[in-house]
């Protein structure tokens, strides 16, 4: 009997080694940077991380183009970054600056210039900005033939 | 608070044409001075002598008593135009310099009352350009010479008349040295007597509310004033006014015709047709705000802090006028400090 309940409690104490020498490599342990599919296969869920706001990445950048501004139409709409466009808010529409850049855009015409926070994408269409309806209005843009601004990146704000 | 537009224009006009008509109203006046000497044991005598050197100022009362419009469609006034009087760069130049003197008193309002800082350079800016139209009438000229002869309002001037003696005495103040607008507006916000002896505080301890020439006590009283104004305070960190959509004009009669309070949630509010794609929830209070703009009529949602500032001038456009002063002076002050 003493010899049985020796084997066994050696048996379990084997299984146990075994089991625990094998874990590791049947049940990978949590890659806190391992973003492939084929390697979380397993039950372990992706800890839930509470997002930070980034600050906006400061992209040095200078250009001139053309500026086109938004209709009425689109005052109430979602732009790109989620927030509402207001025909009096200081913002503008453009290809890649990151969201929240702040920007300067001067009138080559006339010399006018306003300081406005990017929020939008503009879509394809040969125009370098889109800006909200007070801004064009501020840069004497409305109705003019010559819409040629140069848009020049602000550091961002302490 | 009544709007000041108007006084920059009419001061000297104004100047020219106060007379002394004290007869004419005499009788009215003297049941007047009765009642205050009898509900707030004021000395007869004293009043008399106090009313007798008061300036009734005719012209004041074409100012107040306008004619009503005779439909009861609402017509839209351009909103523009009225922008462009106070978002000017030196109104925002001028509300720059005064959130940099005044920063600490600012601070401690906001921290106190939860009144983010651009919102009381927006109010004070609006009313007075921080002070320097604060008015020169004697309060006690306007308010009497309302309080007797304006047909539409006399009751609420006469109200505010027995506010401000009242106010007089409890600051032991000279009634005819207290300086206001045509309506009896006061200091740099502009408080008529009641909201002065229900909301002026003294916010730097020198035992005095004085808001005609201390900005610290001025702007301690605008931020209670938006704190506690009647069931409506300001709710820190909560929006102000976003930008909406109705699209068909039945819709856009019956979301006006709601009576002007945020009763109604967002969720109500779309469901009568409103289109908002704001990333607020669905259960927040909320009114609709029109404004005719140079492109047409244009909406937006008004929040209960949006009406808290309604609460100081109710008007759309001054509570726009002022929320988008504010916006400009932050943009501007966090530029450069």
């Amino acid at each position: 009997m003493k010899t049985i309940k020796l084997l066994s409690t050696c048996l379990i104490l084997i299984t146990t080694l075994i089991t625990c020498t094998t874990a590791p490599r049947t049940v990978p342990p949590p890659s806190t940077t391992n973003t492939l599919p084929s390697q979380t296969t397993t039950v372990e869920k992706p800890a839930k991380v509470t997002p930070v706001v980034a600050p906006t990445p400061y992209v040095r950048y200078s250009a001139t183009g053309s500026a086109t501004w938004y209709q009425l139409a689109d005052h109430g709409l979602e732009t790109g970054s989620g927030e509402i466009y207001d025909l009096y808010g200081k913002t503008a529409a453009h290809a890649s600056l990151p969201f929240g850049s702040r920007v300067r855009i001067t009138h080559l015409a006339n010399d006018e210039s306003a300081t406005v926070i990017i929020n939008d994408r503009i879509q394809s269409g040969g125009s370098l900005i889109r800006v909200s309806y007070v801004v064009a209005k501020e840069l004497k843009l409305l109705g003019q033939s010559n819409s040629q601004v140069s848009v020049t990146t602000l550091p961002p704000l302490k | 608070m009544i709007p000041i537009i108007k006084l920059f224009f009419l001061t000297g006009l104004l100047l020219m044409l106060s007379s002394s008509v004290f007869a004419a109203q005499s009788a009215e006046i003297n049941d007047f001075i009765r009642e205050m000497a009898n509900r707030h044991a004021f000395n007869q005598n004293s009043l008399t002598d106090l009313f007798q050197q008061v300036k009734i100022r005719k012209s004041i009362v074409k100012l107040i008593d306008r004619p009503k419009s005779s439909s009861n469609k609402r017509i839209l006034a351009a909103w523009d135009p009225y922008r462009a009087q106070f978002l000017t760069a030196d109104r925002i130049e001028a509300g720059v310099n005064f959130w940099q003197q005044n920063a600490r008193a600012l601070q401690r309002a906001e921290s106190a009352y939860g009144i983010p800082p651009e919102i009381i350079m927006g109010i004070i800016g609006v009313e007075t350009i921080y002070g320097k139209n604060t008015g020169g009438y004697r309060v006690m000229d306007a308010l009497t010479t309302l309080a007797f002869n304006s047909k539409q309002r006399a009751d609420f001037f006469r109200k505010e008349l027995e506010e401000f003696l009242l106010l007089a005495r409890e600051e032991n103040a000279d009634p005819l040295a207290l300086t206001g607008s045509y309506a009896g507006a006061m200091g740099l916000p502009q408080f008529m007597p009641s909201s002065f002896r229900n909301y002026a505080i003294d916010f730097d301890g020198d035992g005095k509310r004085n808001i005609w020439t201390n900005p610290t006590d001025t702007i301690g009283s605008v931020a209670n004033y938006l704190k506690h104004r009647d069931n409506y305070g300001w709710q820190a960190g909560e929006p102000v006014i976003m930008a909406a959509q109705v699209r068909d004009q039945t819709a856009a009669d019956t979301l006006l015709a709601l009576e002007y309070e945020p009763k109604y949630s967002l969720q109500t509010l779309k469901e009568q047709g409103l289109l908002f794609y704001g990333d607020v929830p669905d259960n927040t209070l909320g009114i609709l705000i029109d404004l005719k703009t140079d492109l047409g009529v244009a909406y937006w949602v008004g929040f209960p802090n949006f009406y808290v500032i309604t609460r100081y001038n109710r008007s759309n456009r001054y509570a726009m006028a002022v929320y988008q002063l504010a916006q400009e002076i932050a943009a501007v002050y966090h530029e450069n400090y």
